[in-house]
């Protein structure tokens, strides 16, 4: 019979040595795990990751000291299984996680009709990646296990598991604070492990049979998934299209004042402005919107944003008919080829109408980012972002990914669509490149510098193109979705204002055999360039109120004494919007017309320049009583395209 | 009273971190609550069964 003494002296060493067995198991998942908490792809165990290792070791040894009662020693087949339970156990916690963030985003994109800024291998990839994670863990636990059978149990590992599993889905609700969302992860999986803890064995027994079918559910739903997506959907069932080829490339976020061929006083774009001189530029095209969903779905639907569903958070909708679908329906190929992973992806809704859509890379970088768990630890010390981080896609990508196409796709004509990224925030230079710009001090430095890799990468295309006997075959256009803000108006980025930096984008049109060199100096909206595309092509369909510029070069009107529409542009509140920024206050619309630029904000103050006698848009004449009228005409001119053709 | 985007991120986060402690320290909460039950009714009874 045990004292009242020795009871109490045995209830400590149990908590003891549970408290112990706890903290060491985390200690060792934590040195094991350092590189993924810091946000590495790749596992390497350095000084640090060692300490914390053998930290844990040595918690784990101290609470096997502990042993109440000693038994006999554990044969090595119970010490295997052990130690393979805790490995299970942890495979089977992110399994169950990665399927749970899967249907997550499933809910979201296909019942919210939500962005998710995840791609269809996301079903695969995202169980994936978690286990990728969890992996070292499992695997420091069930050494660990098999070490002191008497010690560490699957519950445990259920814990440590079950916690971060947890946590990173908790995060996908972003009202919780990550310090919050992880108290709340342990106290879960605490109550879990403890349930776990009372029915011994019915827990592993429960991870070992499900594991399979998990596992199964992840390649035959990823399998099927990724089969539909890949399939092709072009023109191939209709007669092959006799017009000209047409490729239309978007350089994502380039203003038009920074390049060369606009004349920007470095030298950004040599092989641009080569390209150019054998075709036509338009010196003052505008945007329809300053950030690029809306400005890549007018350019493919020939409406403006205000007559298309599509936002921040939700994606064009397939009300309208595009621009890829006439030239399927024409009999061309259809490709696309996109590197804003944010807002031209396949859930974006732009990739109608192409038999082929590529987005997101197959890469073991994608795969570990499919996971929010990842996502967080990534952006941890970070501005946060709702918008999921990808694998970067450079330019050479894009390019090459085209060609590869071009070279298997069959003897008819093609509509292609490629996106390049690499003037987008951070913005992608060789340090080569940075050195000739200033070497990349300051943020025009190393905008200029991403210009001039975009250059060098269209250079590369023209080349190819040209050796391949295709560019004489095509049209060209190589155009911007919108600019950026580098400091002008005490602003940086886009999407947060409608003045002329974030409005005015390059505009050249090559196909020599039916348009001639040259520049147009009138104003010009984008809205109006996939109707020109459709002309030039020779194909009729009609998009909306887009109508074909090639009057401007073809007839013997003066585009510059010719009456003009007003050209709308329009922008809607963002996320997390900072309120220094002048889309803070609502949504806002402009017009252009006669050398003037309306601005309507969205507490209705207005503002008005006179951008071709001030090009920084530095004096607001909305408050002089000599406009009075113009104000007046544009206000009525708004009222008509708000009132417009519903969405 | 406002409740907005700005304060439900601090509600949310102080419930969330509040149920995580209690669910950690589920027993002891438990004996917490108790005795403060146990210590509310004799107090109520105390109270009432004098007046």
């Amino acid at each position: 019979m045990w004292s009242r003494g020795a009871i109490f002296a045995s209830e400590r060493r149990s908590s003891l040595r549970i408290c112990l067995g706890t903290a060491g198991a985390i200690a060792l998942a934590l040195g094991i795990g350092a590189d993924l908490l810091r946000g590495q792809a790749s596992v390497s165990i350095g000084p640090a990751q060692s300490a914390l290792s053998a930290l844990g070791l040595a918690f784990l040894w101290s609470a096997d000291r502990l042993e109440p009662d000693p038994a006999p020693a554990a044969s090595l087949r119970a010490r295997l299984r052990n130690g393979g339970d805790l490995l299970v156990a942890v495979v089977w916690c992110a399994l169950v996680a990665g399927l749970i963030e899967v249907s997550v985003l499933a809910v979201r994109r296909g019942v919210l009709d939500r962005f998710t800024w995840a791609g269809y291998d996301y079903v695969w990839m995202t169980p994936v990646s978690w286990v990728a994670m969890l992996l070292p863990i499992g695997i420091g636990l069930g050494a660990a296990g098999f070490s002191l059978p008497r010690l560490l149990k699957p519950w445990m590992a259920l814990f440590v598991a079950g916690s971060a599993g947890i946590w990173g889905l908790l995060v996908l609700y972003p009202r919780l604070h990550v310090l919050a969302a992880l108290l709340l992860a342990i106290g879960i999986s605490w109550r879990l492990a403890d349930a776990a803890r009372k029915r011994r064995g019915a827990f592993a027994k429960l991870a070992a049979r499900s594991m399979p079918l998990l596992a199964a559910v992840v390649i035959v739903w990823g399998g099927i998934r990724t089969g539909s997506e890949n399939a092709p959907t072009s023109g191939a069932a209709t007669p092959a299209g006799t017009g000209p080829n047409v490729l239309l490339i978007i350089l994502d976020t380039v203003r038009a004042a920074n390049l060369g061929v606009y004349g920007h006083e470095r030298p950004t774009t040599p092989r641009l402005e080569e390209f150019a001189s054998e075709g036509l530029t338009f010196e003052r095209a505008l945007s329809p919107s300053p950030w690029t969903l809306p400005a890549h779905a007018t350019l493919f639907t020939g409406r403006y944003p205000n007559e298309l569903a599509g936002g921040w958070l939700v994606p064009l909708d397939g009300a309208r008919p595009t621009l890829a679908e006439a030239f399927r329906d024409a009999g061309y190929e259809t490709a696309g080829f996109v590197a804003n992973l944010f807002y031209t992806a396949r859930e974006s809704g732009l990739a109608r109408g192409f038999g082929q859509y590529e987005d997101y890379r197959d890469t073991w970088e994608q795969v570990y980012l499919s996971s929010n768990l990842a996502q967080r630890l990534r952006q941890i010390g970070r501005q946060p972002n709702p918008r999921r981080l990808n694998h970067e896609k450079p330019g050479p990508l894009v390019t090459a990914s085209f060609l590869e196409w071009l070279d298997a796709a069959p003897d008819r004509p093609f509509f292609a669509f490629l996106n390049y990224f690499d003037a987008h925030q951070p913005y992608r230079f060789t340090d080569e490149l940075a050195a000739r710009f200033g070497g990349g001090r300051t943020l025009a430095d190393r905008y200029d510098a991403a210009i001039a890799y975009l250059d060098e990468e269209l250079g590369s295309l023209f080349d190819e193109l040209r050796e391949r006997g295709v560019l004489e075959r095509t049209i060209v256009v190589v155009t911007s979705d919108h600019g950026e803000h580098l400091g002008d108006h005490g602003l940086t980025g886009h999407g947060n204002s409608l003045y002329m930096p974030l409005l005015h984008v390059p505009l050249i049109i090559r196909y020599p055999s039916r348009v001639r060199a040259g520049r147009v100096p009138a104003p010009v909206s984008l809205r109006d360039v996939p109707a020109t595309i459709l002309d030039l092509a020779g194909l009729d369909t009609d998009l909306g109120a887009s109508r074909s510029l090639v009057w401007m070069w073809e007839s013997e009107v003066d585009p510059e004494a010719a009456p003009a529409e007003p050209l709308f542009a329009t922008v809607e509140r963002g996320i997390n919007t900072p309120p220094n920024e002048p889309v803070a206050l609502g949504d806002m619309h402009t017009l252009v017309r006669d050398g003037l630029h309306y601005i309507r904000n969205g507490d209705g103050r207005e503002e008005l320049y006179r951008f071709e006698v001030d090009p920084l848009e530095s004096t607001d004449l909305a408050g002089t009583a000599a406009v009075r009228e113009e104000l007046a005409a544009f206000r009525r001119e708004l009222a008509a395209v708000l009132a417009g053709p519903p969405r | 009273m406002y409740v907005g985007p700005e304060t439900l991120m601090p509600l949310a986060s102080i419930l969330a971190a509040v149920t995580g402690v209690v669910m950690l320290f589920w027993r002891r909460t438990v004996e917490v609550v108790r005795m403060a039950g146990g210590l509310l009714t004799r107090m109520c009874s105390d109270l009432f069964g004098r007046s």
